[in-house]
Formats: C-alpha cells, sequence, structure tokens
C-alpha cells in the first residue's frame, strides 16, 4: 500500500523531470523519437476527441495532412513564416472539417467511419494528381526552415524541435482535456450514447458533432504542420489511410475510452516497436499481435492495466481467504 | 381551456401503408390525455411526428399557435414540447446527478468558450444547475441516490431518472412513452403517484399506455387509435363502454 501511494504521489514530478532534462542526456535519435511520439499523441488524442461524439472517424488522416500540405504550400510558395503558416494550416483543416461535417454527419455509425475513410483517401488521390501545388507522388520537399527569434541558429538542433513540439503538446492536451470535462464535451457522451434522447432534450446533434470535428481536425491539422516542417519534405504515402490504422491501433492498445490511453498507447507502442525493430514487416506483426492480446486480456487498454492488476489480487488474496477458512 | 396542441389532417405512409391517417386531436392546457389503441395502431408514430423525428406526409402539426410541422425535434424541444422513449433512455456510464445535470441542456445560459476555458461563471452556472438537478431528483423520489451509477438502478429508478431528465428540459407538453412498461406493480403505483405530482406542477402530459390501470385512474380524457385512425375520445368512463373500442381490443361477438 505504502509504494502504491508513494507512486501516486511522485509519478507527475518524476515524468516532467524526465521530459525537461531529456534533451540534455539523450542522443540525437532519442529526440528524433520523442519529437515523432509528441506528434503521434496529438494525432491520436484528436482522433479520440473526434471518437466522444461517437464518430469513429477513419479519414482522420485528412486532416493531418491538410494541415501538412497546407502549411508547408504557404511557406514554399508565398513566404510565409512558419508561425504563420503553422496557424493556416489549421483553419484549412477546420473549414474544410465544417464543410465535409455539414455534409456528411447526418450519416451514422459505421456508415460514417465509411465516408470518412473515403475522404481521406480522396485528399490523398488529390495530393498524388495534381503535381502543381502538391508535387505529385513525389509530395513537396525543401519545406523553408523556421526563424527562431533570438537564436537563429538554433533551428537545426533537435533540441529546439524538442520543446517546440513538447510545447504545443501539453498546450493541445490541456485544450482538449478542458474541453472533454467540460459541457460541450459531456454533451458529446450524451450523444454517443443515445442521440435520440439528446435531440428530445434539445440537443442541435448536427452542430455540436460538426463543431467537435472541427476542433480535432484543426488540432490534428497543427501537428501535421509541424510534422511537415519538422521532416522538411513530405509525399502523399505519409497521410494514407494506414497513418489512421496506427492512430486506432495505438488508441485501442492505451485505452479509447480514457484521456490517457492515447497517450499511454502511443508513448509504449513507439518506444517498443522504434527502440527495439526498425524493420516494416516484424514492425506490422508485433503490432498486431499486442493488438490481439489487449483486445483479448485488456479490452479497455493499458489505462486499465493497474485495475486489471488489482483484480487479479483481490481475487486471489479472497480465494486464498476462503481455501484457509474451509481447511 | 387554451389550446396546446392541435393536428390537423395528420398524416404519415411508410410506403403504401398509412400509419396515421387524417388524424384530428387537439390537447388542452393542464390536461393529462392518454392515447391507447392495440399495437400497430400509430402511438409511437404520432409521437414521433409531432416531436419532430418523422416527417408527415400530409396535414400539420400546431403547438402553441405555432404550425411547427417539419421542424427538427431540438427546435420542437426549445417550444416546450419533449417526449421520452419506449426504451429506457440515459447515459448508463454516468450517475444520476450527471444525468440530470445534462438535461438541462436547454436551460443552462451557458456559452460554449466560457464552459471550454472553465470560467468562474460558468462553474457558478453548473454550481446551480446542480442544486437544481438535485431538487429534481428529490422530485421524483430519488433522494440520496444522486451518485448512483444509471446503469446500475432497476427499471423503475430508470424510469423516474429519465422522467427527471425530461422535466429538465422543462415542458409545457410533456409526452412520455410507456412510462409504466415492464414495471412491477408496486412500481407502477409509485410512478402514477408521481406523475400526478408532475401534473400538479403545471406540466401537460399525452401519455401512452397498455396498462388500463394507469390510464382509467390517470387521465382526464381518452383518444382511442386503431389502424392510425381515431375511432373513439372521451372520459375513461365512457371509452370503458363504448363498443368500437370494446370490438378493437377484444374483436367482435360472433
Amino acid at each position: 500500500m505504502k509504494i502504491a501511494s508513494l507512486v501516486k504521489q511522485t509519478w507527475i514530478p518524476i515524468i516532467i523531470l524526465v521530459l525537461i532534462s531529456l534533451p540534455f542526456w539523450a542522443g540525437d535519435y532519442i529526440l528524433h523519437v520523442s519529437i515523432i511520439t509528441f506528434i503521434t499523441i496529438i494525432y491520436c488524442s484528436t482522433w479520440r476527441q473526434n471518437l466522444i461524439s461517437g464518430d469513429f472517424s477513419f479519414g482522420h488522416n485528412a486532416w493531418i495532412g491538410i494541415g501538412a500540405y497546407a502549411a508547408a504550400l504557404l511557406g514554399l510558395n508565398l513566404g510565409l513564416s512558419f508561425w504563420v503558416s503553422l496557424p493556416l494550416g489549421g483553419i484549412a483543416a477546420l473549414i474544410v472539417a465544417v464543410i465535409f461535417g455539414y455534409a456528411t454527419l447526418r450519416v451514422r455509425g459505421m456508415y460514417w467511419s465509411v465516408l470518412s475513410w473515403a475522404f481521406g483517401e480522396v485528399m490523398v488521390a488529390i495530393y498524388t494528381r495534381f503535381m502543381v501545388p502538391f508535387g505529385g507522388a513525389g509530395g513537396l520537399s525543401s519545406i523553408p526552415r523556421p526563424t527562431v527569434p533570438f537564436f537563429p541558429e538554433f533551428v537545426d538542433s533537435k533540441i529546439f524541435w524538442y520543446f517546440l513540439v513538447l510545447v504545443l503538446m501539453l498546450v493541445i492536451l490541456l485544450a482538449l482535456y478542458a474541453l472533454e470535462k467540460s459541457r460541450f464535451g459531456r454533451t458529446l457522451t450524451l450523444i454517443a450514447e443515445n442521440d435520440s434522447l439528446a435531440r428530445s432534450l434539445g440537443v442541435n446533434v448536427l452542430n455540436y458533432k460538426v463543431v467537435n470535428l472541427a476542433i480535432s481536425s484543426f488540432f490534428a491539422a497543427i501537428a501535421g504542420g509541424i510534422f511537415a516542417y519538422y521532416v522538411t519534405a513530405i509525399s502523399p504515402l505519409v497521410f494514407n489511410v494506414l497513418l489512421v490504422f496506427l492512430i486506432v491501433i495505438y488508441a485501442a492498445v492505451g485505452g479509447r475510452n480514457h484521456f490517457m490511453g492515447p497517450i499511454i498507447g502511443v508513448t509504449v507502442l513507439m518506444v517498443l516497436t522504434q527502440g527495439l525493430l526498425e524493420t516494416g514487416a516484424i514492425r506490422s506483426m508485433l503490432l498486431g499481435g499486442i493488438l490481439i492480446v489487449c483486445q483479448l486480456f485488456l479490452p479497455e487498454g493499458l489505462v486499465s492495466l493497474p485495475k486489471t492488476i488489482k483484480g487479479w489480487f483481490d481475487k486471489r488474496k479472497s480465494k486464498g481467504v476462503a481455501d484457509a477458512s474451509s481447511a | 381551456m387554451p389550446v396546446l396542441l392541435e393536428t390537423k389532417k395528420l398524416t404519415k405512409h411508410f410506403g403504401g401503408l398509412a400509419a396515421i391517417q387524417d388524424l384530428d386531436l387537439v390537447v388542452n392546457k393542464g390536461e393529462v390525455v392518454s392515447l391507447i389503441g392495440p399495437n400497430g395502431a400509430g402511438k409511437s408514430t404520432f409521437f414521433s411526428l409531432v416531436t419532430g423525428f418523422l416527417h408527415p406526409s400530409k396535414g400539420f402539426v400546431m403547438f402553441n399557435g405555432e404550425n411547427i410541422s417539419g421542424l427538427p425535434p431540438h427546435k420542437i424541444a426549445k417550444k416546450g414540447m419533449v417526449r421520452s422513449f419506449q426504451l429506457v433512455s440515459l447515459i448508463t456510464k454516468c450517475s444520476a446527478l450527471e444525468n440530470v445535470s445534462l438535461a438541462f441542456h436547454l436551460n443552462t445560459g451557458i456559452g460554449f468558450w466560457e464552459t471550454w476555458l472553465h470560467t468562474p461563471s460558468s462553474k457558478k452556472k453548473e454550481m446551480d444547475i446542480l442544486r437544481e438537478a438535485v431538487e429534481l431528483l428529490d422530485f421524483v423520489g430519488m433522494a440520496g441516490m444522486q451518485n448512483e451509477l444509471a446503469g446500475n438502478l432497476s427499471l423503475g429508478y430508470q424510469k423516474m431518472l429519465s422522467i427527471a431528465m425530461h422535466l429538465a428540459a422543462s415542458p409545457k407538453l410533456l409526452l412520455l412513452d410507456e412510462p409504466t412498461a415492464g414495471m412491477s406493480a408496486r412500481e407502477t403505483d409509485t410512478t402514477i403517484r408521481q406523475l400526478g405530482k408532475v401534473r400538479d406542477r403545471g406540466v401537460t402530459m399525452m401519455v401512452v399506455e397498455h396498462d388500463m390501470r394507469v390510464v382509467m385512474s390517470f387521465s382526464d380524457r381518452i383518444i382511442v387509435l386503431n389502424y392510425g385512425h381515431k375511432i373513439a375520445e372521451g372520459s375513461p368512463y365512457e371509452i370503458q363502454n363504448n363498443k368500437q373500442v370494446i370490438e378493437a381490443y377484444l374483436g367482435t361477438e360472433q
């Protein structure tokens, strides 16, 4: 019991300490994996925000891609600064999401999932088909580096990107958390659980779903934009539906009914699959295996692991007591 | 008595089948009207039609002197007509109190940014809503059950909870779809008592019900539907002795 309370009190400071000190003792490779992990956490958490209203999206790649392409093109073609084009990329995705949302969110459940999937693939087809401005199958490269005020030479160091993405992730996670706990977020739960009831209580279900999709797409697009500027080259392949499958697997393994689920799922799977194995096929097999095992034994995801373990212990304890009393 | 709800020539076709045919009916302010009829008579369809879940094929619906046919459900709810559902509908994974507090949707006065940013003003309003939600739970006889998960409640309490939720939307007219279906005799008695209290609050009610005990003890007026037509209308006593009604339920004597 003492250990449990000690863990409870100290895990937050320890995580903060690790996150802040990491750049000073870890190598570039670890920093790179961390940056990609943070970006993926944003992808995955925004996907889950979309899910709160009951809309299981297979087209989350569309928002990420729009953010990445819009931010990159604004920098490449109009010479806009990174700091301006990044939010503009988010707004571009938001506008598309509002239009797409009003057109499709009347459709419910699996049918909407299929529609969103189709939309994501249409976006990929558009990037691939049009050389101008999307660069066709080759995509865009030599995306300009951001200008960093006061420390211009800092931009090529991983430390700059690490802290930039970390702060951005924390801000977005805070915003999503506040949104989920707000009346708006709780009304989304009502819609997901029983949308007829919500409508009979006066909720404009379509508006709620569209606003939620718009928020989720805005933040996802920001993450996509920062990804484009970080890796400096993007192509349509990066934003195809496989990206969504990864997001769904991360969320399912971490636990998609819980705010921490995507964060834990992405972190654990990224470390396991990036750190240990580089080859594609083995990585996919490992991911698939972990997904199956999790769905069988931890349907609520890794977040529920402490509870499940405690349940086992309690069971064994009570069984032990029963054995003792019968003997 | 002023008219609250009125339908004129209301008709709904599903393909070739007329679920509701040329239905004219009136609900006055303060009344409790029961809608009865054999299975498939069109009672639930009628509820869906007047609350906007279905669109009429012909005819129109007047509520509070306004033509509301074709409006979406959330707008009709805002005007003060709220329906319940045959199946228990609530958020099973939330507590009873959370369920009622969410049902205050129309009456919160909390803006989108306000609630996202969790401003002090929104927190204050949330506290007020919680207080009102507690009062409503007390009102339906569920004091002390605030923190129970809605999914763990017995059917009787779940139905009471959903009535509390619908009251939170402050309806002028409450449409109840089989409020006592599946209940034990004791639960039914409690429900009748509670619904009496709801009526004393000044809420006009229209009830679809199969339990004749509930219908006869509770309604001012009864409307009988069969195959989408109104076949009789009157006080409980008149309906009990109406030949057509007896035929519809029991068939004709050979």
